[in-house]
């Protein structure tokens, strides 16, 4: 099962196939296991942990990961995104579009029963998007629907869903969006913003069904045993709120859990030493970088900017600081992903060409050895999230190695609510953030474009300020190309740009340490999701399955 | 006595209402808003906030806010709706007081129970080596930030020797299980008494040492009551009045101290639910849990005073 929660996460693209129309056909009995189903490997719980408790388990009205990731066991979507993200159907066994009129028609599956025991039908998916799209629901991703004209019922099981415009986005973007049950919002947009008792008591109609759910304590799902794809292995999924990282490696070490998403780094050494427990580190769609306000001196010059890349040890940041467990980064675009340029190379680290590209940016060093230009010092703050320990180190690494180029580093940990509102007025001069959640299906314009700089009146996700026409253009085209090939060179140019143009700091893509019982099998993973097909996750050993 | 009460308990409204704007206006100074909570601060994404800060009403002026929790506080008796979830804030703060206040009572129960023997055997056998160990553990007790002790406790006795389960309120969710909830509740009641049986056994102490100098301990020893009878007897009951201030007084702290000590048992008490609000600027709880703390202590000082009362014929309430 794949968490619809990440193709919100990011905005995506569709794949270029299924602009040609392309249609799917799929098993259409109710009851098919799914391919490679192995009866012998059910039964048995697992106890995951989260770090916050769920705020509400109905879709899109969260967007918090805890939550998120409870309601991508419980509910699906028309389609779904196989493990490279490509899409697939769930919900809808077939999908056609028809140019002309801009419409997809989709053919619902027949025989699939919420876990209430009613039918699934093509009202269920209209009441679905009505909410979604409703100008007074709490869906704070409402953006995504903006290109959709009209839901509507063609039978009772096939809907059809006409655009006012192209979007090339829409099948990987919204249409793995979760169903969720009509019968269960009688009075509509109202229970779905401010009910409750639904909000607590989920009906879906995935491999799993809702069982409890005790406030900061845990929540429990259990096996669909008449899933249409195959029940899942598990009996029972158990989520136990931890709502700290030291507690939770210390679970999992003692055996009260059996699998924690992310270790840190600090904890990473302790779960390795347990002979019953395995790290396996996972890929996730994300990269971290140094950022500043790209408008103000000193960032808004090129040559400052290449200088602090040149003169920051990266390698040194993977090896020493992610204990190897990051690839070094030159752009946006995580390595596993098409729109990374494979030639593109980070640039280097070399102290000599930092300080020469200094020089000539006016930046000389005074008595003091600090560097100044027009009586203006090279003295600046750098701030992380407060508790992210590997910012930290990053910004003292900075201080470090910048302090040897004659720039003077202040290194400041703020908590992360205030370090949110500075980030938005653009007042902090240098910070470490990461910025992820994306995968092949990659969209970076919110991130990039000069049109998203926040401003006191309209917000928007360009806290960098970066505003350049290059990279606009780049953004803008890469939405309106529709060859899947031709837009994959476009960012792979914008890629190479950004690298040499430093247009902010590239660090690295961080991987993911996920710690678990190392008897736990079948995990799989996508660059959005530690628990791509929860449902296929077994015991390999028979005792545990009871 | 009935007359002091009620004048208390009319005191205690303006008190509360000060509380309110202070609390209010010292939240809103803080940099920040509630929109934070949709930010995940390792790996940011996109979605349109505008519309929820609109929604959660955070643009309007702070005394517009302030006025519209006031009056539906007043008015309906509601505390707000939480801006993370739209619960209830009264209804979320309920579910989670009795495991707080079971933490609570637990530590101090034990705190007193372990507390006042320390004192007393310390005043008794003043500068001796025992005094000299307690004084030292005490201040110990004292200058260890509890979360540390806790981390400690934790290493100790659930990794290590394996004792106690490291974290969570139960184990068997299917029935009560006495048993289960002692072996969890254990660890972290502990912890919290730690630092309350430091403070406390002192405060014995030298409530102690001043006592047993008294004229009426000279005189029960010159009558030839056994030294447990002057002690237990005579000194005791006196020497506990200072006690009862301090067990009210402590109340505060102890509601401060379990702030740390829910997060690293994972204890699904109140004090998880501050500073979770605190974290994410939920503005209503925040609110919610401030005056809960501000009535509890307001009205734990008031029933300090009137036990004061109760063991201390001396001290005359209501007549002044």
């Amino acid at each position: 099962m794949q968490n619809f929660k990440k193709k919100l996460l990011t905005t995506t693209l569709a794949s270029a196939v299924a602009l040609g129309g392309f249609s799917f056909l799929a098993t259409d009995s109710a009851d098919a296991a799914r391919p490679g189903y192995d009866p012998k490997k059910v039964g048995g719980k697992v106890i995951l942990t989260s770090f916050s408790d769920a705020v509400r388990l109905i879709p899109y009205t969260t967007s918090d990961s805890a939550s998120s990731r409870i309601q991508g066991m419980i509910f699906e979507g028309m389609l779904n995104l196989d493990q490279k993200g490509n899409p697939i159907p769930q919900l809808a066994t077939k999908w056609t579009y028809d140019k002309a009129s801009m419409t997809y028609t989709f053919d619902l599956r027949k025989g699939v029963k919420w876990h209430d025991g009613k039918p699934f039908t093509a009202d269920d998916v209209v009441f679905s998007y009505q909410m979604y799209m409703n100008p007074k629901s709490i869906n704070s991703y409402i953006g995504d629907f903006g290109t959709i004209k009209s839901v509507t019922k063609t039978g009772t099981h096939q809907v059809k869903i006409q655009l006012k415009e192209k979007d090339a986005l829409i099948v990987s973007n919204v249409f793995p969006a979760a169903i969720i049950p009509k019968h269960k919002f009688p009075k509509g947009v109202d229970d779905f913003n401010k009910n409750n008792t639904v909000h607590r008591n989920p009906v879906g109609t995935g491999p799993f069904v809702f069982k409890e759910w005790k406030t900061d304590e845990r929540i429990v799902v259990k096996a669909n045993k008449s899933y249409w794809n195959g029940r899942p292995y598990m009996d029972e999924v158990i989520t136990r709120i931890l709502p700290d990282a030291n507690v939770e490696a210390i679970n999992l070490i003692k055996g009260d859990v059996d699998w924690v998403e992310a270790l840190t780094p600090a904890t990473i050494a302790q779960v390795a030493k347990d002979k019953d427990l395995k790290i396996t580190k996972w890929d996730y769609g994300q990269f971290d970088f140094i950022g500043f306000n790209s408008k103000v001196a000193p960032f808004n010059d090129v040559r400052v900017r290449q200088a602090l890349t040149h003169g920051l040890n990266r390698q040194s940041i993977v090896d020493k600081i992610m204990l190897g467990k990051a690839y070094i980064a030159s752009g946006p675009f995580h390595p596993k992903i098409p729109q990374n340029n494979p030639a593109v190379k980070p640039l280097a680290f070399d102290q000599k060409k930092a300080a020469a590209l200094l020089d000539a940016a006016g930046w000389k060093k005074g008595s003091d050895g600090i560097r100044a230009k027009d009586g203006k010092k090279m003295d600046f703050e750098f701030y992380f999230n407060n508790g992210n320990k590997s910012r930290e180190k990053i910004g003292l690494l900075a201080q470090q190695d910048w302090g040897k180029l004659g720039v003077k580093v202040s290194v400041r940990g703020l908590e992360w609510s205030i370090f949110l509102d500075r980030y938005a007025k653009g007042e902090l001069d240098t910070f470490a953030l990461g910025w992820g959640g994306y995968d092949g299906n990659v969209e970076h314009k919110g991130f990039f474009h000069s049109e998203n700089i926040p401003t006191a009146t309209s917000p928007g996700n360009n806290r960098n300020r970066i505003d350049d026409p290059k990279i606009d253009k780049w953004l803008d085209t890469y939405l309106q190309e529709e060859d899947r090939n031709k837009r994959i060179k476009i960012y792979q140019e914008m890629h190479k740009y950004m690298a040499e143009n430093a247009t902010v700091i590239w660090t690295v893509h961080p991987m993911k340490n996920m710690g678990h019982d190392k008897d736990l099998k079948g995990i799989k993973t996508t660059l959005s999701s530690p628990m791509f097909n929860l449902e296929d996750w077994y015991w390999g050993t028979a005792a545990k399955r009871k | 006595m009935t007359k002091y009460i009620i004048r208390r308990v009319l005191q205690a409204i303006p008190l509360l209402f000060i509380i309110s704007i202070i609390s209010f206006l010292l939240m809103s100074l803080a940099p920040g808003d509630p929109t934070a909570m949709y930010e995940n601060p390792e790996a940011g994404n996109e979605q349109d906030l505008s519309a929820i800060r609109e929604q959660l009403g955070v643009d309007d002026p702070i005394y517009v806010q302030y006025y519209k929790w006031l009056k539906l506080l007043v008015l309906e008796g509601n505390m707000g709706y939480s801006f993370q979830d739209g619960q209830p804030v009264l209804e979320k703060i309920l579910q989670r007081v009795p495991a707080t206040l079971l933490l609570m009572a637990t530590a101090i129960v034990i705190s007193i129970i372990i507390a006042i023997p320390i004192g007393v055997f310390s005043a008794v056998k003043k500068y001796s080596i025992f005094d000299y160990f307690f004084t030292f553990t005490s201040f110990l007790g004292i200058a260890v930030p509890s979360f540390f002790i806790a981390l400690i406790a934790i290493l100790v006795f659930s990794l290590k020797l394996s004792w106690f389960p490291v974290s969570g309120l139960r184990e068997n969710y299917d029935a009560f299980d006495l048993w289960d909830r002692i072996h969890h509740l254990a660890l972290p009641s502990l912890t919290l008494a730690f630092g309350l049986i430091a403070s406390k056994s002192r405060y014995m102490r030298s409530s102690m040492l001043e006592v047993i100098k008294q004229d009426y301990v000279r005189t029960a020893r010159a009558k030839g009551l056994s030294e447990g009878k002057v002690i237990f007897k005579h000194a005791l009951r006196n020497a506990l009045i200072p006690i009862i201030t301090i067990l009210a007084l402590q109340l505060p702290a102890l509601f401060g101290g379990s702030l740390f000590i829910e997060q690293l048992f994972a204890w699904p008490g109140m004090g998880r639910l501050t500073v979770n609000a605190i974290f994410i600027r939920d503005y209503q709880v925040i609110m919610g849990t401030t005056m809960i703390a501000g009535v509890m202590v307001v009205f734990s000082n008031l029933i300090a005073d009137i036990c004061y009362a109760i063991v201390d014929p001396r001290i005359q309430v209501g007549k002044n």
